[in-house]
C-alpha cells in the first residue's frame, strides 16, 4: 500500500482546522509541530527569531494573549485574516506571496519570506490563512478564547512561560483599575505569587491587584485581576502588543461615566506604573486583520535587520512619547499603509492639498451629485479621523466581502461608509467620546492624547 | 470532602469561573454537593449610556 503523502505545512492546517474536534491545545499543537519539524529537517532550529527570544534560540516567537474588558470582537476579525496576494502592501504581499523574486521599485524592497520563514518544501501561493499565521510565524502558546484546556493545567503552563520569559504579550480588552481591579479578574493560579510593592501590589496605583488566600482545599493560591496580571506578565515580556482600541487607548469600557477605572495599557504599564515597555498600538473596533498581521511582520523585519526602519522610521513622531529615552511607536499605521503621511480620504479634510490625490468614494460630492452622500452632518469623522498617524485605510483596503445579486464577492470590497454608515473613528484615543452623540456632526475638539497623558 | 475550581473557563467570550464542593472522595464515589458560577467582568456599560444620546446605544451596546 501507498501511504498518504501531505506536506508538513498540510498536516498542520489540519490540525489546527480539527484542533477543536479533537480537544488539542495550543500547547499539543505546539508540541507535535516541534516533533514534526525535528524529524522533517533534523533540528529544532530553522526559524530565525532568536532577536526576540533571548537564551531561546531556534524557536518561534512566544505569545501570550490575555484578554481583559473585551467584548471578543477583536480576535474575531483577526480569524478571519485572508492574505490577497496582490496586496499592495509590502508585509503583506510578502507574507501572502511566501516567495517574491528580487526587489522592485518602491519606497521599500520586497522581502522574499522564505528567508524569514524557511521551510523545505514548495508553497503554492496565496496558501495562508490565520492558521498559518499562528503556527508559522508567531506561535499562541496561551489564549483564553482559543486554548481548549482550562484550570489549573494551561495556568501552570502560563507560570512556565512567564518564568521563560522573552515572550510577546497580546493585551485585548480594557485594563480596569478601581476596586483593585476586581471588574475582571482573569485568573487563579497555584501558590502565591511573589509580592511587589512597585508593581501589582502597589498601594499608591489602587493595588493590590492579586488576591492571596488559602483554600482549606486546594492549599494556597494566588487570584489575579487583569490590571495585576497585565503587569504580572508584563515584567518578563520583550514587547506588548496590543489588539483593539480597548487595549490600546480604553475604548468603550473606559468612556465617562464608567466606574471601573478602566484605562489602556500604554498609561497603565508605561504611564501609571512606569515599566518602560516597548508598545505596538494595533487600535481599531475592532482592528482590520491586516493591520495586525502587517504589525507583527513588521516588528519582525525590523528586530531581523531586513529592513531597518520600517517599524520606526516612517512614523510621525511629533506625538510620539519618548521612554527612557526612546521613542516609542505609537503606531505603525501611516508608515506602513500610506507611504504618504498625509493620506486622506475625504473631500472635507482641511489636509486634502498636503498630499495625494484621495480615493473617489460614493460619499463624495461630484460636478455630476453636487449634494453625494457626505454623511458628515450625520456625524461622519472621516475628514478628521485622527492626527495625520491614525489615518485608517478602511477606503481602501476594505473590510468584509458582500454578494451582489447572490453572486458572492472574492475580495473585500465594503467598509461603514459604504454602507450608509458614518465613521465613528474608532481608532483614535478619543474613541467614543470624542464622536458621541455619534449621530450628530462632532463638535468634539480633538484631545490628542489626553487619554494617556494626563495633564500635568 | 474536596473542591474543584476552574478559573478561567477557557473557549468562551468572557470571564467564567467554576467552583464546586465535591464529597465521596474517601469511598471513591466523587459526587459534586455545592456548585456555583462566578461571572468575573463587570464592564458597566449600565452606568455608561446614563444621558446619552438613545442612538448612541446601538454603536456602544454592539460591543458588548
Amino acid at each position: 500500500m501507498q501511504s498518504i503523502k501531505i506536506t508538513r505545512r498540510q498536516f498542520l492546517k489540519w490540525l489546527s482546522a480539527s484542533a477543536a474536534a479533537l480537544g488539542l491545545t495550543q500547547t499539543d499543537l505546539l508540541k507535535l509541530e516541534k516533533h514534526l519539524e525535528a524529524a522533517v529537517t533534523g533540528c529544532n532550529a530553522g526559524f530565525p527569531l532568536n532577536a526576540l527570544i533571548p537564551g531561546h534560540p531556534g524557536t518561534l516567537a512566544r505569545v501570550i494573549w490575555i484578554a481583559g474588558a473585551a467584548c471578543s470582537g477583536c480576535p474575531t476579525s483577526l480569524l478571519n485574516y485572508i492574505a490577497d496576494t496582490a496586496d499592495p502592501d509590502p508585509v503583506l504581499n510578502a507574507i501572502a506571496n511566501n516567495a517574491v523574486p528580487g526587489p522592485v521599485s518602491g519606497q521599500y524592497p520586497l522581502v522574499d519570506v522564505e528567508t524569514l520563514y524557511p521551510v523545505s518544501f514548495p508553497v503554492p501561493p496565496g496558501d495562508i490563512d490565520i492558521a498559518e499565521v499562528v503556527l508559522e510565524i508567531i506561535t499562541i502558546d496561551y489564549s483564553q478564547i482559543v486554548m481548549a484546556a482550562s484550570g489549573d493545567l494551561p495556568n501552570q503552563h502560563l507560570m512556565q512561560l512567564r518564568d521563560d520569559g522573552g515572550y510577546i504579550l497580546l493585551l485585548e480588552g480594557t485594563i480596569q483599575t478601581a476596586s483593585n481591579g476586581l471588574y475582571c479578574r482573569v485568573l487563579d493560579v497555584p501558590g502565591h505569587l511573589p509580592v511587589d510593592l512597585t508593581l501589582w501590589d502597589n498601594p499608591a496605583t489602587g493595588g493590590p491587584f492579586m488576591n492571596r488566600y488559602v483554600d482549606p482545599d486546594l492549599g494556597p493560591r494566588t487570584d489575579l485581576t487583569m490590571a495585576g496580571a497585565t503587569l504580572w506578565l508584563a515584567q518578563n515580556a520583550a514587547a506588548v502588543v496590543t489588539l483593539g482600541t480597548c487595549a490600546a487607548y480604553g475604548g468603550v469600557p473606559a468612556a465617562k461615566k464608567s466606574v471601573t477605572g478602566g484605562m489602556g495599557a500604554y498609561q497603565w504599564i508605561n504611564m501609571v506604573n512606569g515599566m518602560g515597555k516597548l508598545m505596538l498600538n494595533v487600535p481599531g473596533c475592532p482592528p482590520h486583520p491586516d493591520w495586525f498581521i502587517a504589525t507583527v511582520g513588521a516588528a519582525l523585519l525590523e528586530i531581523h535587520g531586513l529592513i531597518p526602519g520600517i517599524l520606526f522610521n516612517n512614523l510621525d513622531t511629533s506625538n510620539c512619547l519618548t521612554v527612557n529615552g526612546k521613542t516609542m511607536p505609537r503606531l505603525t499605521y501611516t508608515g506602513i499603509y500610506h507611504s504618504d503621511a498625509n493620506y486622506v480620504f475625504c473631500q472635507d479634510d482641511p489636509r486634502r492639498d498636503l498630499g495625494s490625490a484621495f480615493p473617489l468614494l460614493a460619499c463624495q460630492r461630484t460636478a455630476a451629485n453636487p449634494i453625494g452622500r457626505c454623511m458628515k452632518q450625520k456625524g461622519c469623522n472621516g475628514y478628521r479621523a485622527g492626527p495625520p498617524h491614525i489615518r485608517p485605510d478602511c477606503p481602501t483596503r476594505m473590510w468584509n466581502p458582500i454578494e451582489t445579486g447572490g453572486i458572492p464577492a472574492l475580495k473585500k470590497n465594503n467598509w461603514c461608509v459604504l454602507n450608509n454608515m458614518p465613521c465613528q473613528d474608532c481608532a483614535s484615543p478619543g474613541f467614543p467620546d470624542y464622536a458621541s452623540p455619534f449621530y450628530e456632526q462632532t463638535k468634539g475638539i480633538w484631545r490628542g492624547y489626553s487619554y494617556i497623558i494626563p495633564p500635568s | 470532602m474536596g473542591k474543584i475550581l476552574i478559573h478561567p473557563v477557557n473557549r468562551m467570550e468572557g470571564h467564567l469561573t467554576i467552583d464546586a464542593q465535591t464529597a465521596g472522595a474517601e469511598s471513591g464515589g466523587v459526587r459534586v454537593t455545592d456548585a456555583f458560577l462566578k461571572g468575573e467582568l463587570y464592564r458597566g456599560f449600565e452606568q455608561i449610556l446614563i444621558k446619552r444620546d438613545p442612538r448612541d446605544a446601538m454603536v456602544l451596546c454592539q460591543r458588548i
